[in-house]
């Protein structure tokens, strides 16, 4: 057999790997050590065996060198030894845990079940609620300056307390803008409906905004087509967002187009902008330039930047640094007072703009604001439900605990360490939560447009599925499990194992635990209690703003707004006799506002009052059959004589709340002069009524006749013959004024959208009350078993010896009920208090009384019973000879 | 053949001097050492190896490896800054024992004193 030098070295090398002593880096300078001798050796004739055997003679005797080698290496090569093995042995107990912990799982799968589904609809819960929450917290700040924008907000404050407005003069913009060194730059709006035409296509467009060429650079908008820098400067421009762009062409090219305003203006489209997110207060679909405003402007008003009165546009200004806005806002009264004289009662704040969709909510807001206070509520109630999932899942997993104390005990005589036995049942309570977690993501996919729907969001799948997303949902998974695992990990490994084996351990290991145990029971329930019960005085609330008397006819009224259209109050005759013509048209009126969509305020003055003063008042112009068809009662005086349209705007009827804040009564009111624009007698004082959501308090009002401020048409119909009105109605609309668009709303629905955002607060607490009861009764549930199933013996032996099975279930029962009690108190005072906060918000408000608490008491009550009575009631009757066998 | 203790003695302050010449492996040391005292210093592997190792975790030498014929790579080692200071000592303590010697030895070997 022929000498192969690559084998030798390498079972010589193998020999060295086998002992470890060395290496592998070592091994390596040494193999190379022996082939330089090998070839050297043969180089000079000798063979490679006789070679080899030299070189291994010449390295010398290993078994010296390897102390030698230690000696070196002293500690790293011994300490990567351990090293190693402490990985491999961590590796192969990790994989020991968690093979054991999920033949726990699989070996008591009621309780996995129990245990696993409560913690997911709990993290399903938070994590819906972190979705929504951050969705209400990113708006507005998808702009690149977003923390450098604010808000212009006028404030008026007299003896009646401050009116603040998300409006502001003309002339501010401007003025703010040469005389503050903070503000670089202004952005003016003045919002707008009209409808667009272009040939076929016509929409009422309410998302019509005048806007400064600034707006490009104060927000972020970035152009599709055209150039920032020109699109908007040239009067009678326009710039649409993709979604209006599609509408009016279609996929045809919009640049250079035109559109046609109200059938008269003709626009050109010089740029199409990204469709701004949702997340925006400022939600528009066209952008018009501010140019053809300034000139119509001055026509009636004089010159837009000096103008400082009307109030009516909405002005954002760019700080140069965040952190000059209160420096900026110590400027405006001394501003003010040298441009409006001193006696002004005009406020100018500056408002930032990630405020406004959370913290604001101004007169005239842009759109319905969310709230900063239901978004802390929503977050506080989902870690609730996060919180009584976890207090099952401790609850549970030690109250198993003793069920595994015998497991415990052989694992502590076979060696086990307390450490060892700690991480065994960490791992087990950390794997649970994180299949937990993986079945909470699928929930949450599951009830994403339920939630959507609920919220009024569009939150996306994709949202979900992201990456840091996801990962927190591990990380929230890891830490319930950590949080929930670690007490009964520690107490279970704490046993001792002779006691266990002997079964001297007490069943109930501390009274400190039960203790705790009856604590967090105890706990839970009060949350039950406290979440129902706001529930119910929630939904009292709403219901309460819903049913209460208005104090005028808002049912069976169709309106059909035409957004102060000239054409339309031009033919409004022909159109109300042709529609007064169908039988079953009761009334037909016209407005400039309608209840619920109130914009007008106005000043006023009135005899009796400094001739140079005015005061602001809410003004609704009316036809003079308004009062009729909306069925609004005379207190004094009398309704506007239909002859009386001929002067139009010179006789005024006030409501009992404005003639009050005059300190009048409606008698001595009657006849008075009174100027809005122009002067004429108060005619009649008419019954309170409100125009406005039941949040607000009822306000002042006068009512007057301006036929070309008349925005909506209101008709009151038979309901019996509904669809055949409205049928008529359109047919009649689209022969009389067909140039613009028919549309309706049923004022009753309309008014109520004003609810919204308590209806989503009742709602969304519904559904979480509804999810923090189940995971209660689910944890309950669990709980009652194992306490019946731990007293198998006694209620065995307490039947045997004579008790009843009614006897029994009092037993069994009676502890849980008095926990409701204790949760019961406990709850009461807290929700009480909070929802009394939250009320006092409304103008018109239920008293919380004691039935919501009596009624969430009793269910809580009712459901803990009726959960441990079940479980009660199958040991009580189960036959004792059974019981006592066993164990 | 030079006794053993004195060839032990002896290892450290050679092969800090080779080193400083240039960098070298550990075969290469040895042939050098061997080839300088005309076969009487033979270090073996097991010995120099140690050593070599000892004074790289002293930071007296530090080692590269570069890839070699056949085989794994070469590890090659030079001197650091540390270890030229360590050798400048060494070599003066050697130069002093030397001088002593002389001093001793040299009349009667004919040789002058330093």
């Amino acid at each position: 057999m022929s000498f192969d030098l690559e084998k030798a070295i390498a079972t010589w090398r193998q020999f060295h790997e086998r002992r470890r002593m060395l290496l592998p880096q070592d091994l390596n300078e040494l193999e190379c050590h022996l082939r330089d001798h090998v070839a050297e050796r043969v180089g000079v004739g000798v063979s490679e065996e006789a070679a080899f055997e030299e070189a291994l003679l010449a390295v010398g005797d290993m078994g010296e060198a390897e102390p030698e080698y230690q000696k070196v290496y002293w500690g790293k090569l011994k300490r990567n030894h351990q090293r190693l093995d402490e990985i491999r042995g961590g590796i192969s107990m990790l994989k020991n845990y968690l093979t054991v912990a999920w033949r726990n799982l699989l070996r008591y799968p009621g309780y996995t079940l129990i245990n696993g589904l409560g913690l997911a609809v709990g993290m399903a819960c938070f994590l819906l609620m972190a979705l929504f929450v951050h969705d209400e917290w990113r708006y507005d700040r998808h702009h690149d300056n977003a923390d450098r924008i604010v808000r212009i907000t006028q404030h008026y404050t007299d003896e009646d307390g401050t009116r603040s407005f998300a409006r502001s003069v003309p002339a501010l913009g401007p003025t703010l803008q040469q005389e503050i060194a903070e503000i670089e730059e202004t952005v003016r709006f003045q919002r707008f409906t009209a409808p667009l035409r272009n040939g076929d296509r016509l929409f009422n467009e309410d998302g019509l905004f005048f806007a400064e060429p600034s707006v490009f650079e104060v927000f972020t908008l970035p152009l599709v087509q055209g150039d920032a820098a020109t699109a908007l400067v040239a009067p009678n421009t326009l710039v649409l967002t993709e979604t209006a762009a599609v509408r009016y062409f279609g996929g045809a090219d919009p640049l250079g187009q035109t559109l046609t305003m109200s059938d008269t203006l003709q626009f050109t489209v010089t740029g199409v902008v990204e469709n701004p997110p949702r997340q925006s207060h400022l939600s528009f679909e066209v952008l018009l330039s501010f140019e053809t405003l300034r000139h119509r402007f001055a026509a009636q008003w004089g010159d837009i930047d000096t103008h400082w009165r009307s109030g009516t546009f909405y002005t954002y200004a760019l700080l140069a640094d965040p952190a000059m806005r209160t420096a900026a806002e110590a400027q405006l009264p001394a501003l003010i007072e040298q441009h409006l004289g001193e006696d002004t009662s005009l406020q100018v704040q500056l408002q930032p703009l990630t405020d406004i969709h959370l913290r604001s909510s101004l007169r005239q807001e842009l759109g319905p604001n969310g709230s900063a206070s239901a978004v802390y509520i929503f977050a506080g109630i989902a870690l609730l439900i996060l919180l009584i999932s976890c207090i099952n899942f401790i609850n549970l997993t030690t109250a198993r605990a003793t069920r595994r104390a015998r497991e415990i005990g052989v694992r502590k005589a076979l060696g086990a360490q307390r450490g060892q036995l700690t991480r065994q049942f960490l791992g087990e309570a950390v794997l649970l939560s994180v299949l937990a977690g993986g079945m909470a993501v699928m929930l949450v996919l599951v009830l994403l447009p339920w939630f959507n729907a609920l919220t009024d969001k569009t939150l996306m799948w994709s949202s979900v599925l992201q990456g840091p997303y996801l990962l927190s949902v591990f990380g929230v998974a890891l830490g319930a499990g950590m949080l929930a695992g670690a007490y009964p990990a520690l107490l279970l490994a704490s046993y001792r194992a002779a006691q266990v084996l002997k079964g001297t351990q007490r069943a109930e290991p501390r009274s400190r635990t039960v203790l705790l145990r009856r604590g967090l029971v105890a706990f839970q329930f009060a949350l039950s209690v406290g979440i129902m019960a706001a529930t119910v005085i929630a939904i009292q609330q709403v219901d309460h703003l819903k049913s209460r008397p208005l104090g005028f006819a808002d049912e069976q009224v169709v309106v059909v707004p035409f957004y102060w259209e000239p054409v339309v109050v031009e033919r409004l005759e022909t159109l109300k006799t042709e529609l007064q013509a169908v039988p079953s048209i009761r009334h037909v009126t016209a407005s400039g506002d309608v209840p619920g969509r109130m914009f007008t305020s106005m000043s006023y003055w009135i005899e009796g009052m400094p001739t140079d003063e005015s005061r602001g008042i809410n003004a609704l112009i009316v036809d003079p059959d308004f009062a009729e068809t909306y069925g609004l009662t005379m207190v004094a005086g009398q309704d506007f004589a239909p002859e009386l349209a001929a002067d139009l705007g010179e006789t005024f009827i006030l409501n009992e709340a404005a003639v009050a804040e005059m300190g009048l009564t409606p008698e001595e009111v009657i006849g008075k002069p009174f100027r809005m624009n122009s002067q004429g007698p108060v005619v009649g004082v008419v019954e309170d009524f409100h125009f406005e959501g039941l949040q607000h308090k009822l306000e002042p009002l006068v009512m007057t006749v301006w036929p070309s401020w008349f925005g909506y048409l209101s008709v009151q119909v038979d309901a019996a013959q509904l669809p055949t009105t409205l049928l008529a109605l359109e047919q009649t609309w689209k022969t009389v004024v067909p140039e613009i668009p028919y549309d309706f709303f049923f004022l009753d629905e309309d008014f109520n959208t004003q609810y919204r955002a308590e209806e989503r607060f009742e709602q969304v607490f519904l559904s979480f009350a509804l999810l923090a009861l189940f995971i209660s009764a689910l944890g309950l549930f669990g709980l009652a078993a194992y306490t019946a199933e731990r007293r198998t013996k006694e209620i065995g032996v307490r039947k045997v010896l004579g008790a009843s099975a009614s006897g029994i279930v009092w037993m069994l029962t009676k502890d849980v009920a008095q926990l409701v009690v204790v949760g019961f108190l406990v709850a009461v005072p807290v929700v009480y208090l909070g929802m009394e906060r939250w009320l006092a918000a409304f103008a018109y408000r239920v008293d919380a009384g004691g039935l919501p608490f009596l009624l969430a008491g009793g269910f809580t009550l009712g459901l803990a019973v009726l959960a441990v009575g079940l479980q009660s009631l199958k040991a009580a009757l189960a036959d004792p000879v059974r019981s006592l066998r066993y164990e | 053949m030079l006794p053993k203790e004195l060839v032990a003695a002896s290892l450290r302050p050679i092969m800090l001097t080779l080193l400083e010449e240039r960098a070298m492996y550990g075969y290469q040391i040895i042939q050098r050492v061997h080839d300088l005292s005309d076969g009487q210093i033979k270090w073996t592997a097991s010995k120099l190896y140690p050593l070599l190792h000892d004074l790289e975790n002293k930071g007296l030498v530090e080692a590269f490896w570069q890839p070699s014929e056949a085989g794994p790579d070469r590890k090659y080692y030079r001197l650091t800054r540390v270890g030229r200071e360590a050798l400048a000592r060494e070599k003066r303590s050697w130069l002093d024992l030397n001088a002593i010697l002389v001093r001793l030895w040299g009349p009667e070997l004919g040789l002058q004193t330093a």
